[in-house]
């Protein structure tokens, strides 16, 4: 069931009047969410379910483990079998037995390496990632273990269950067990970010993949360089647009049952440099990666070398955790490069910030990087990748004197002056907030209303479900 | 308090949606649901119409502005190369063919047809369409500078970029892609495929070939306009319904000239799913044969023997693939390539392929 169907908006108004009336038990209300929860998994499919219940088993286990012997190694070792585990044998398998098994079959050895059959579990990388969080503080004793239907609920939240953001066991669980009477967190806003993901997900998103961006990411190589360059432009907004409105969806959602997510952007392509980028983009999983990957591995402690390694180390894994192929590999690798290649000039250059017309020079190639990073996550194959980026390599100026050229300046000109409608966008949306609670439904609805009018028909699909 | 307050909201939000978007509501309630799902007594009111009344006068002023716009961009420049068709307004199919009684199509050898005993439309006249040279083995020809126009729901959408990209890389011929997910032929409220062939085969007229590719959304009860009852799925009305539509389609080529190859689905992972698929590929078969047009089921191309199912099948080469996605009716990027190949398989290209590239 998609957060954006009728369906759920139907269900989850009779949810929040259950829910709400509950209020004076937390226990229940906890065992409600906690069963919408296995309810939702389970609409998706039934072994999803079970193979969530299992690994909640099994991570209430290890943390009675960590509680009762923390800071010793085995935890670690424990915890990184069954998360890796898990990721080969639904997310890995096929990806690494083809490898392995060209790479034998390179050197002229035939190896049949045994591949089951198995569905990938929904929400599968975020639960991991939360069970992560959750006993690694045990193991480091900054928490004792959960009760077995805190943790379970921990895992299983199900705004944040399908496409996070990545919680934090330290953020959630006190939300869960909170100390006083729980209450419907910023109402108007939570309602306000519904409706903005309506805007980003149905009609931005959806308006650009089908006029520039799908068109040629499908079929590269049928359309003119400007076109090309226009559809590279096209889904570097496109995944903002769905991703921060997917989170701003699941935000309000938790708003309304008194939960409060982690921050997950923070509008990216105002960076200025890669650095910031991460900073603003999928923030709870960059920070993810920081603790969990790239300060273990070492992080800047040893030297300028090691560090520029462990960064270009994290970025791999974090784009192989997108998916197995070598075209998401690649997308980290670009980013572990492009992040070294920044200090290297930070050092090389610190006097750069001060020169007039940085900021917006440093920006206009924070997001070419960016989105010239995109072609290679979203190209279904690296030869499509590479036939775009031939194809942009022959962009000219007759070209460009074209609508499609006209587009492609409107695009620059929004990422120069991203920070100004920034800022018009956010007194916007705060001046909303301020209509009386009465009235703000009804110029809600009616906005929701022309945004839906105006967008195509279907129910946008969730880029970042799929990881 | 607060609750109460975002209750409020909620409920008046969604009252207003609703009220704002109701015949759109019913439409995706009929393409998911297969009923009408009308609001019994509040349906009928003047009051509770009055907002798909402000709806459809907003869609009406959208589209002539629209369409006043293109019109004028037309005269300045070219129409972009890819564009999706706009949202089709609620339009019921009125194909008013007269119904024969009922004729029993004998199966071909060559074309072996479920034995399905229905009442068939009007007998067709059989004419191939196309005076051209078919090479043995193939089905279909094309010539430089045709084009090749793709139909369908999300099977297609999957198959089509491989095709796409095949004909241009291979032979340098473009294609047309208005395939789009959740369709068929059952419920041309949501979306009309019979209307969108007729215009797209009326403007674009270097399209010489048109494969289509689909059915997996149509096993239902569909309307049969406002207010009627629903018919039943295979029933005798149904089925007269669903060739018409088929025939629609088919009539709209061979107008044109175009040559047609019709992909019928393959089996899927639930039975039920599974029969209908071959229940309706049976009267693609029958329809496609009645017009001399050309069908082919996607079964043998992913190895299926009769009604089996399976996720993986065996290459030549004996390595086992994964061709359907978990789902059990989506194709993994290894069975979209085979299907594309297949199809392609089935064309010629004479011109093109003697001058070689």
């Amino acid at each position: 069931m998609s957060f954006l169907s009728i369906e759920f908006g139907l269900c989850f108004t009779l949810f929040f009047i259950v829910y709400w009336s509950l209020c004076w038990s937390l226990r229940l209300q906890n065992l409600l969410l906690l069963a919408a929860s296995y309810g939702l998994v389970a609409s998706f499919s039934l072994q999803s379910l079970y193979i969530l219940l299992g690994y909640s088993v099994l991570v209430y286990l290890l943390g009675l483990l960590a509680a009762r012997q923390p800071g010793r190694w085995f935890n670690g070792v424990l915890l990184l079998a069954l998360v890796l585990g898990c990721f080969y044998l639904f997310k890995y398998q096929e990806f690494f037995a083809a490898s392995v098994q060209g790479a034998f079959a390179a050197a002229g050895l035939e190896v049949s390496l045994p591949v089951l059959e198995l569905l990938v579990p929904i929400g599968l990388s975020f639960y991991a990632f939360h069970s992560v969080s959750y006993l690694v503080s045990i193991n480091r004793g900054e928490m004792a273990s959960a009760p077995p239907l805190d943790l379970a609920l921990y895992l299983a939240f199900f705004p944040s269950l399908i496409a996070g953001p990545v919680n934090r066991a330290a953020h959630l669980l006190p939300q869960i067990r909170p100390q006083a009477m729980r209450e419907v967190l910023e109402p108007q806003r939570a309602l306000g970010l519904i409706a903005l993901a309506v805007v980003k997900l149905f009609l931005l998103s959806g308006w650009l993949g089908s006029q520039w961006v799908d068109p040629v990411f499908e079929t590269p190589g049928s359309f003119t360089p400007e076109q090309v360059l226009l559809s590279v432009y096209g889904y570097s907004f496109l995944i903002y647009f769905n991703f921060s409105g997917y989170t701003n969806l699941v935000t309000g959602i938790a708003l309304l049952l008194g939960f409060r997510l982690p921050d997950n952007f923070n509008a990216p392509y105002a960076a200025r440099n890669l650095k910031e980028f991460w900073g603003r983009w999928h923030i709870s999983l960059s920070r993810f990666i920081r603790d969990y990957i790239y300060i273990p591995l070492g992080g800047n402690r040893k030297g300028v070398w090691r560090g520029n390694l462990n960064m270009l180390l994290a970025m791999l894994i974090s784009g192989l955790w997108h998916g197995a192929s070598l075209n998401f590999i690649l997308w980290g690798a670009l980013h572990g490069v492009g992040l070294a290649l920044y200090k290297l000039f930070e050092q090389l250059w610190p006097g750069f910030a001060r020169l007039p017309g940085s900021g917006l020079l440093a920006r206009l190639l924070t997001f070419h990087y960016v989105a010239f990073a995109w072609i290679f996550f979203r190209s279904p194959t690296l030869d499509g990748a590479w036939e775009m980026l031939g194809d942009i390599a022959q962009v000219s100026l007759v070209g460009l004197d074209s609508a499609t050229g006209v587009a492609l300046l409107a695009c620059v000109l929004y990422v120069a002056t991203y920070p100004q409608w920034l800022a018009t966008l956010r007194q916007g949306f705060s001046a909303s907030q301020r209509l009386p609670w009465q009235l703000y439904p009804l110029p809600l609805a009616v906005f929701v209303s022309l945004v839906i009018f105006a967008s195509q028909s279907g129910v946008p699909g969730f880029i970042y479900a799929s990881f | 308090m607060g609750a109460a307050r975002t209750l409020y909201a909620l409920v008046v939000a969604t009252g207003l949606l609703f009220w704002l978007n109701q015949d759109s509501i019913s439409l995706y309630c009929q393409q998911k649901y297969h009923d009408s799902c009308e609001l019994p007594v509040l349906g009928q009111l003047p009051a509770w119409r009055l907002g798909a009344g402000l709806t459809t006068a907003l869609e009406q002023g959208r589209d002539s502005f629209l369409d006043s716009l293109s019109g004028q961009a037309t005269v300045a420049q070219a129409p972009p190369v890819v564009e999706l068709p706009a949202p089709m307004p609620v339009v019921s199919v009125d194909l008013q063919a007269p119904v024969a009684k009922p004729v029993h199509v004998a199966a071909t050898a060559a074309h072996p047809v479920a034995p399905v005993q229905v009442p068939a439309a009007a007998p067709v006249v059989v004419k191939p369409p196309l005076p051209q040279m078919v090479a043995p083995g193939t089905l279909a020809s094309l010539a430089a500078g045709d084009e090749v126009f793709l139909v369908g729901d999300s099977l297609m959408q999957g198959v089509a970029p491989h095709l796409a990209n095949s004909l241009r890389k291979r032979y340098q011929i473009h294609t047309i892609n208005l395939s789009r997910q959740s369709t068929g032929l059952a419920y041309p409220g949501f979306f009309n495929w019979p209307k969108t062939v007729a215009e797209t085969l009326a403007s674009a007229p270097k399209i010489r070939l048109m494969v289509v590719f689909l059915g997996p959304n149509d096993p239902w009860d569909m309307p049969q306009g406002k207010g009627k009852p629903f018919l039943r799925f295979k029933s005798p009305e149904w089925e007269v319904a669903y060739r018409e539509r088929i025939d629609a389609i088919l009539e709209q080529a061979r107008e044109h000239n175009v040559q047609v190859i019709w992909v019928g689905p393959p089996n899927m992972e639930k039975s039920r799913l599974s029969t209908a698929m071959n229940y309706l590929s049976g009267l693609y078969q029958e329809r496609t044969a009645q017009f001399g047009q050309h069908y082919v089921s996607a079964n043998p191309i992913l190895g299926y023997p009769d009604e089996q199912f399976s996720y993986t099948v065996q290459t030549p080469e004996g390595k086992r693939v994964k061709v359907r996605v978990d789902d059990g009716i989506h194709f993994t990027i290894s069975g979209q390539k085979m299907i594309a190949a297949q199809v392609l398989s089935l064309i010629s290209f004479p011109v093109l392929t003697a001058t070689g590239h």
